[in-house]
């Protein structure tokens, strides 16, 4: 037990960020990595660890991966976004929407944005269409690059155009929200979210359905359209659109006084059930315990 | 729910299996369909009224039971009994605001309304009919049967309720709350022209103003289901659960 407590705690409160990897790598005796014989880190992470290290951007995005999920190795949401960010710089197109993303939540990311926005500019130049998503959320925020919110909407046009549902998505967000220099519009929001749920983004078909329920111009609202939407999102599994058909389901829908969905308290229970079902599932896949359904 | 209902809910989920995207995209999705289904409860019933009349069962009473909207008689003899339930129950503000409501449901006494001077004269001749009443041009619309329904259907509220309650609901838990919906007690905007028997004080546009607003005050939606395209949008932007 002393023996294991020791070779176990050999690495324990590492930093595994790209500041102090390769020191805590150093640390860590090769045979017993390599062997996995008590090992602090799982052999994959030990094996994306050297990578990242050596410079791969591909290993340096799947450390950020496990370090954020805290995959066989310590959970460390810092050194994972310090490791995006250095695929990033890289071109690693999907560390750069990670970026973003994270950006956008609020956290401090220690990465030379003008360096992502360069390498992304020549993905871009190659059509990588997710290369564009990343670029124009930079441009229109105004990171790496002077702000140009029209030249970021072109580019997510661009995108969507060449059929990237995630780009249609991003570029009815931009027009839901107060993003700089795009005036709100809710109607060009509903028009590029109904074009990502006709290309298959499930969580625009969610959206679509829930505007086509309380879309702020009644003129819009039409619940049988949502309930469609809802019902193909809940199809390929969207617990989200699984537990709001359930709701439609379960009250009914009316225009005025015209029944449009009748309440059906066995389909909304299905649904609620195969919601609930999966949840727990992926509860259990992912390793955690849940408190609530 | 019944149990055979849960149990089929529950077969169901476990025989389903997600589709994918493609083959989502391809289908057509027909509604549900609407013929021989019971109707979707009226968004403006709420609260533990609501319950009450979910919980009333395949059978309820017909103070429970939730009208044909499209048949006029239908509503006007729910609330009636809505009415009557209160009066049993010594509720007497309630049965009145429940009585209130017949008059904008009730057909009106002549198709097309009564003239001005029609109207005075019918008041003063049936001083004990409501001048709401002999007002009305045309028959209810479906959306105002339904609200004016809600209005007095909203005021059944249930207090801790057992089982063994819940169809018949018992003398003290039949209560109105006159928070919700409080009467006018003086006519202000009846018509100059037009003089009041003591009978017939309440003005419409008082009653009228009043009920909706205590509606109003009332008004909330259960979370992304059930609403009411005529309902305004409460923050006047889009709640969008999958961003």
């Amino acid at each position: 037990m002393l023996v294991a407590g020791m070779l176990s705690g050999a690495a324990c409160g590492e930093d595994y960020g790209p500041v102090n990897a390769a020191r805590a790598l150093h640390q860590l005796s090769g045979w017993r990595c390599s062997l996995n014989l008590g090992c602090p880190i799982s052999k994959d992470a030990y094996g994306a660890l050297t990578g990242a290290l050596a410079g791969d951007r591909e290993a340096q995005y799947r450390v950020a991966r496990l370090l954020q999920r805290g995959d066989g190795i310590r959970r460390d949401e810092r050194g994972a976004t310090g490791w995006y960010g250095k695929a990033a710089e890289q071109g690693h197109v999907a560390a750069a929407l990670e970026l973003n993303r994270l950006r956008h939540e609020g956290a401090d990311v220690p990465a030379d944005e003008i360096k992502i926005a360069a390498a992304l500019r020549l993905e871009v130049d190659k059509g990588d269409r997710d290369a564009m998503r990343a670029l124009a959320d930079m441009e229109v925020y105004g990171r790496g690059v002077p702000r140009d919110a029209e030249q970021g909407t072109a580019l997510l046009r661009r995108a969507a155009t060449a059929g990237s549902p995630a780009a249609a998505k991003d570029l009815s967000n931009l027009f839901l929200r107060d993003a700089p220099g795009i005036p709100r519009s809710p109607a060009e929001a509903f028009r590029w979210m109904a074009e990502s749920a006709r290309l298959g983004n499930a969580a625009a078909m969610l959206n679509l359905g829930s505007m086509y329920f309380s879309f702020p111009s009644v003129a819009m609202r039409d619940p049988a359209e949502g309930y469609r939407w809802l019902m193909r999102a809940a199809l390929i599994d969207n617990p989200a659109a699984q537990e709001m058909l359930s709701g439609v389901l379960s009250q009914g829908a009316m225009v005025g006084a015209r029944t449009v969905i009748p309440p059906d308290p066995i389909a909304a229970d299905m649904w609620f059930v195969s919601r609930r079902a999966r949840h727990f599932t992926t509860m259990r896949a992912s390793g955690c315990k849940s408190s609530r359904t | 729910m019944t149990a055979v209902q849960l149990a089929e809910a529950k077969d169901r989920a476990a025989a389903w299996g997600p589709s994918s995207v493609d083959e989502v995209l391809a289908m057509t999705i027909p509604l549900p369909a609407v013929a021989g289904t019971k109707p979707p409860w009226p968004p403006e019933l709420h609260g533990r009224a609501l319950d009450l009349f979910k919980e009333a069962g395949e059978n309820p009473p017909l103070w429970l039971r939730m009208p044909d909207f499209e048949r006029n008689e239908a509503v006007m003899s729910a609330i009636t009994a809505i009415a009557e339930q209160f009066e049993g129950s010594g509720n007497k503000h309630c049965a009145e605001i429940c009585r209130q409501q017949l008059d904008y449901v009730v057909p009106p006494i002549k198709p097309g309304g009564l003239s001005t001077v029609e109207l005075a004269r019918y008041l003063r001749e049936h001083p004990e009919v409501s001048p709401v009443r002999a007002m009305r041009k045309e028959a209810a619309t479906l959306e105002e049967s339904m609200h004016f329904w809600a209005l007095c259907a909203n005021g059944i509220e249930g207090a801790a309720r057992s089982a063994a309650q819940r169809i018949l609901i018992a003398h003290p838990y039949f209560v109105c709350s006159g928070r919700r919906m409080k009467m006018p007690l003086k006519a202000a905007l009846w018509p100059p022209h037009i003089r009041l028997s003591s009978a017939n004080r309440n003005s419409p546009a008082k009653v009228r103003s009043t009920s909706q607003g205590s509606a109003a005050k009332c008004k909330r939606w259960p979370e992304g289901a059930a609403v009411p395209l005529n309902a305004p949008s409460s923050a006047g932007m889009i709640d969008l659960p999958g961003q």
